[in-house]
This record gives C-alpha cells, structure tokens and sequence, in this order.
C-alpha cells in the first residue's frame, strides 16, 4: 500500500485533471437557463399586490385626476355664465348676465359710468364693453 | 447582451474546470448528478455574482460559494443513501483508482470544514487561500489541516 502523502498527492493531481465536460456552447446554454430563470439577489423582490394593495394602488392612480378635472373645467369653463343679478341703476332694475365673473356692484359702477359719459339710453340689449356683460332686461 | 450578464458568463468561463472539480468532489446522492449540482452552483454564482465585491479573488470566491452550495445540497440529501458520481465519458474522475477510493473515503468521513480544508490543500490551494474559502484564519485553517491529515494518515495506517 503505498503511503497516503502520495495517495493524497496522486488525488489532488486527478482532481485537477477534471475538466469540464461539455462544450463552450453547451456551457453558455446552461448559463442563458441561470441567468433568465434565477433572479438577482439586487433585483427588489416582486410583489404581488394583495387585493386592498391592488384598490389603494388604483385609488392613488385616479385620486389626482378626481381632483384635478373639475379644477380644470372649472378654470376653463366661463365662470358665472349662467348667473343673473339685478343691479339698480337710477331706480332701474337691470338684469344683466356677465361672462367674465364681474360682480354686481362692478357692473353698476359700469352702467353709471356709461350712463353718465355717453348719455345713452340704458335698454335690454345695452352691453357694458368693459366687460362684456350684457343686460336681460330692465324695469 | 448586458455587459454584467457577458461579465458572468466569462468568469464562468474561466473556471468552470475548478466549479465542476468542486462538484465532483463530493458524494451525491442518486437524485444528484454532478451537472444538477454545477447548476445549483451556477445559480448560487449568478445570484450572489452582484455583490461580490472583489476582497477576494474570483477563484476563492467561486470555491466557496461553490463548497457552501455542495453543504447545502448535502444538508438536503438528509439522509438519502449515496453514490459515487458517474464519471462522465470526458472526464476524468477521481474515483478511478481502487485505492484512491479508500483514500475519498475516509476524506468524506471528515467533518466540514475539514474536508474542504483537506480537499483545498489536495488541490494546491495555499493555507491563505483556503482561510478565504472557509472564512477561517491562516493559523486556524494551519492547525485544523494539520490535525486532520494526522488523523487521515493514522487511519489509512490502521
């Protein structure tokens, strides 16, 4: 029997005579298999949303839209459009509707100023320029 | 191709002698073949490949993964019987030789880490390289090798 210093030199010698068996393309085949199949230790682990994370996360994605929309009409739309007020003028009633969100005391001191420079006769079609608000009527 | 994804498939490259060295190293069990078990190694490689960090060497870093990997197929052999590995047709196995079955023998009847320790050593690793392979220092690695090639010697006498 021969001695186990050279028993274990004659083992480590065939140890590193092994090679690897298969070719280079056979070897990138099995590495394309690792890499596509087993995740990355770095990658965030996916998460599968639970049935209240899923709701939440739809909530927060249709919240800012909820939110946002009516402003955005709002701001778009002509405010007061369908408003009416009556304004007095001189013991006049006027009913007037102003696009531009004029209040109904701008409106008068507007009607008193055109009343008082131009001596026009104040009628259901008068139109205060300055703001483009138009009067209904007048009684 | 991501340059990470060519980065791993040439260190694979590099040393795929040694993986498939380590994995033929060890007994497995019917359910294991080698190339089931350099598989698991790939993956294991694969998955830790990004963090490691270069303080070792690939090659040790590669060996112990590769050995921790084998341990844990080994943990879950259980107690599963075992089988030496079919040398494969272009390879060259070292269960071979009669007599140096006797010799694997009594090296698997080694507890870890004295068996990677004695294995690394068989190999030519340096008692540096195998304290990185095992996470053991230098001295600690010295003694237990010495301890177990004495005990190795004293029962391959008997």
């Amino acid at each position: 029997m021969r001695d186990f210093d050279q028993q274990l030199k004659e083992y480590g010698c065939r140890m590193n005579n092994i090679r690897y068996p298969h070719s280079d393309a056979e070897l990138d085949w099995e590495l394309h298999k690792v890499i596509w199949h087993t995740p990355l230790s770095k990658q965030p682990p996916i998460v599968q949303p639970s049935r209240l994370g899923k709701w939440v996360a739809i909530a927060a994605a249709i919240l800012p839209f909820a939110i946002l929309l009516p402003l955005i009409v709002l701001r778009n739309s002509p405010s007061n459009a369908s408003v009416t007020e009556l304004v007095e003028v001189d013991g006049i009633h006027f009913k007037y509707a102003c696009n531009n969100g004029c209040s109904p005391e701008m409106t008068t001191a507007m009607l008193n100023h055109i009343i008082a420079n131009t001596h026009e006769t104040i009628s259901d079609n008068f139109h205060a320029a300055a703001c483009g608000g138009s009067v209904l009527s007048a009684r | 191709m991501e340059s990470t994804e060519r980065q791993f498939m040439d260190l694979i490259h590099r040393n795929r002698d040694m993986i498939w060295r380590v994995c033929s190293g060890f007994r497995l069990s019917e359910a294991w073949t080698t190339e089931d078990a350099f598989h698991e190694v790939l993956c294991a490689l694969w998955i830790g490949f990004q963090s490691f960090d270069g303080r070792s060497s690939e090659r040790t870093w590669i060996y112990r993964v590769a050995v921790n990997t084998m341990i844990s197929i080994y943990r879950k052999m259980g107690n599963q019987p075992t089988c030496r590995a079919e040398p494969d047709d272009k390879s060259v196995s070292p269960y071979e030789s009669i007599d140096l079955n006797d010799l694997i023998a009594l090296l698997d009847s080694l507890p870890e880490p004295d068996r990677t320790i004695v294995n690394a050593h068989a190999q030519g690793y340096s008692h540096a390289e195998i304290a990185q392979i095992t996470g053991l220092s230098v001295a600690a690695v010295g003694m237990r090798l010495s301890r177990a090639l004495r005990k190795l010697r004293k029962q391959y006498n008997q």
